[in-house]
């Protein structure tokens, strides 16, 4: 599995910002970095600044709204890094690859690069996605406390401020950073586990919220493993057989049930 | 039949597909882009030796159906799930058509599952009657994420859908499988959306709705909509096939999906021909929960669900009566050919 992307960058550009930033970037529906799900196969950069991206996505038919959702976030980080003057983003043999690399390249909204493809923005995926994976965090955290032997009545009682030291730094660390970003508060006197509108679970109703959390961990989790799998197979079934794009594509895929 | 310990267990794999996708079928290069990405899915989780070469995969034949099927694949009757991509091959990918070739020869093995578009509006329902009156159809399979013309895809709430669910009810249908699984379609939109089961669910009551994949990747959002909703049903295909590779998520998937359903609604499938149902069902028919799972859930995969899960649960969602099946099936030709070799 090629996990980590070759990068061949001119001397005015950092390396390690360039991946830092890349590590930022997330699969909204995995809630894991694109680097780390090794989606990101090449970065390049000329004399000038210009950086080239292409990413490789688990499949063919990755949706467009998560494809481009990616897509932009790379431009967006990498544009922040010193010496980069513009980003261009490519996805390679993908089935809207045409249409994310013309929208997001130019930080076009997706409405304008999918004009029959859904909402002007998104926006609002996006955000279904951070709640998710807020979800997703809080629940490791919680399994986190629990296996720690805090039952659910004192997890209910713990204040930002209280995580005990035992608990892994990283589940903490990456339940706060999401927690932050949906800003809700993240003050030491602030109650630990909160929904997303930033009220307190009752300790009575604890247990039924974790079970539901669970759930959404285990959905997010068990598609990234599968994602994973894929990439890999994508990646030695066709490595070095991939047909250059013969142009024989129709002009939008269609699906007719009945024959015409 | 799967047969273990004097127990003979009744299977019926709720999701496989005979389909060619061979080049000469190809319309254009997503043809080809497709059966290369179901070819990433069966390698990506079959065992090595179930692993075939890509051209039998592209076109594996009647012959080689019937035997991981049946033969080898334990399996006594199998529901057809028709797929159609008239853009993509020149002949269809597996439509009813073309399914119905082995359902002729086979009748008693197959549930042959027919289709809609809502987007046909007024003359899809005229050629929908055609196809209740002309095939076999025990059942449907919907695809609501399929591109059309401009459209991006379908809900199975819209007022069309509505029509078309109201005639296949008074046409006789039970069972209603929807595709909500992993990310095959070029879709944007209703990529993630599983909540249009939950309105067709209460507004037909009569009709059961298999989601098929579980959702994945929208499990949890699965499982609060079947919870509401006792007409929906879990088609676990894709998410059977991560017992070999990904065990420990397998494990978590079935315990949330008894924990969420309950027993009586948790349908298997193979998804075949992406995946051999006989390695599945070996590897299910010897699994347990690994004691973690057991200890958080506080439940096992006992005898009866597995029972349940591998073929009662489907014969009851089809009206099938298992032991006259059975005798049917043994007086076919498969049957012949299964006791020739017992």
């Amino acid at each position: 599995m090629s996990g980590v992307p070759d990068i061949s960058l001119s001397p005015g550009v950092d390396r390690l910002e360039v991946l830092a930033r890349l590590d930022r970037v997330l699969d909204p529906e995995l809630d894991e970095s694109v680097l780390s799900l090794g989606f990101v196969k090449r970065v390049d950069s000329d004399a000038a600044g210009n950086v080239s991206v292409t990413l490789r996505l688990p499949t063919y038919w990755c949706a467009a709204n998560f494809s481009y959702l990616m897509a932009s976030d790379v431009r967006n980080g990498l544009l922040a890094v010193k010496g980069v003057n513009s980003v261009t983003v490519r996805l390679g043999e993908h089935f809207a690859s045409a249409e994310v690399e013309r929208g997001a390249s130019p930080g076009m909204p997706f409405g304008e690069a999918f004009p029959n493809g859904g909402p002007d923005t998104l926006e609002e995926t996006r955000r279904i996605f951070l709640v998710k994976g807020y979800y997703n965090r809080q629940e490791r955290l919680m399994q986190a406390l629990k296996r720690a032997g805090l039952p659910f009545h004192r997890i209910a009682g713990l204040r930002v401020g209280d995580i005990p030291a035992a608990i892994d730094e990283r589940a903490v660390s990456r339940y706060l950073e999401r927690r932050n970003e949906l800003g809700l508060d993240c003050s030491e006197q602030a109650p630990l586990i909160v929904d997303v509108s930033g009220t307190p679970i009752p300790a009575d109703r604890l247990e039924t919220y974790y079970v539901r959390a669970r759930t959404t961990r285990l959905a997010m989790e068990a598609s990234g493993s599968l994602c994973s799998a894929m990439l890999q197979s994508r990646n030695e079934n066709w490595a070095g057989v991939e047909k250059p794009d013969t142009g024989d594509w129709p002009q939008g895929p269609r699906f007719p049930l009945s024959r015409e | 039949m799967y047969s273990a310990n004097g127990e003979d267990l009744f299977v019926v794999d709720g999701h496989m597909h005979f389909w060619d996708a061979g080049p000469d079928n190809h319309k254009n290069d997503y043809g080809n882009a497709w059966i290369k990405c179901f070819y990433d899915y069966h390698s990506a989780l079959s065992p090595t030796d179930y692993v075939w070469d890509f051209d039998k995969y592209c076109n594996y034949g009647e012959e080689a159906l019937v035997n991981d099927m049946f033969i080898d694949g334990y399996v006594d009757v199998a529901i057809l799930n028709s797929t159609y991509l008239y853009e993509f091959f020149k002949t269809g990918f597996n439509t009813h058509l073309k399914n119905n070739v082995v359902k002729q020869k086979y009748p008693d093995r197959f549930v042959l599952c027919g289709s809609y578009d809502p987007r046909e509006e007024e003359a899809g329902l005229d050629r929908f009657r055609e196809m209740m009156a002309e095939y076999p159809i025990g059942g449907l399979k919907l695809y609501t994420a399929e591109w059309r013309g401009d459209s991006k895809g379908w809900k199975l709430n819209d007022p069309w859908s509505y029509r078309y669910l109201e005639l296949a009810q008074e046409l006789g249908i039970k069972n209603v499988h929807v595709h909500k699984g992993p990310t095959i379609y070029p879709l944007s939109r209703d990529a993630f959306d599983v909540n249009d089961v939950d309105y067709a669910a209460t507004d037909f009551p009569g009709l059961n709705f298999i989601v098929e994949h579980v959702g994945l990747p929208r499990l949890d959002d699965f499982c609060w909509i079947a919870t509401q909703e006792p007409n929906v049903y879990a088609g676990t295909s894709v998410a059977m096939a991560f017992i070999n590779s990904r065990p420990k998520y397998f494990a978590e998937i079935m315990a949330n999906l008894l924990f969420w359903l309950g027993e009586d609604r948790i349908l298997f499938g193979s998804d075949y021909a992406i995946w051999s149902p006989k390695w599945i069902i070996d590897k299910f028919m010897s699994f347990q929960f690994p004691d973690d799972i057991r200890e958080e859930f506080g439940m096992d995969l006992t005898p009866e669900i597995r029972r349940k899960i591998m073929g009662e649960n489907a014969a009851r969602l089809y009206g099938m009566n298992i032991e006259a099946q059975r005798a049917k099936l043994s007086a076919d030709e498969i049957g012949a050919r299964l006791a020739a070799a017992a």
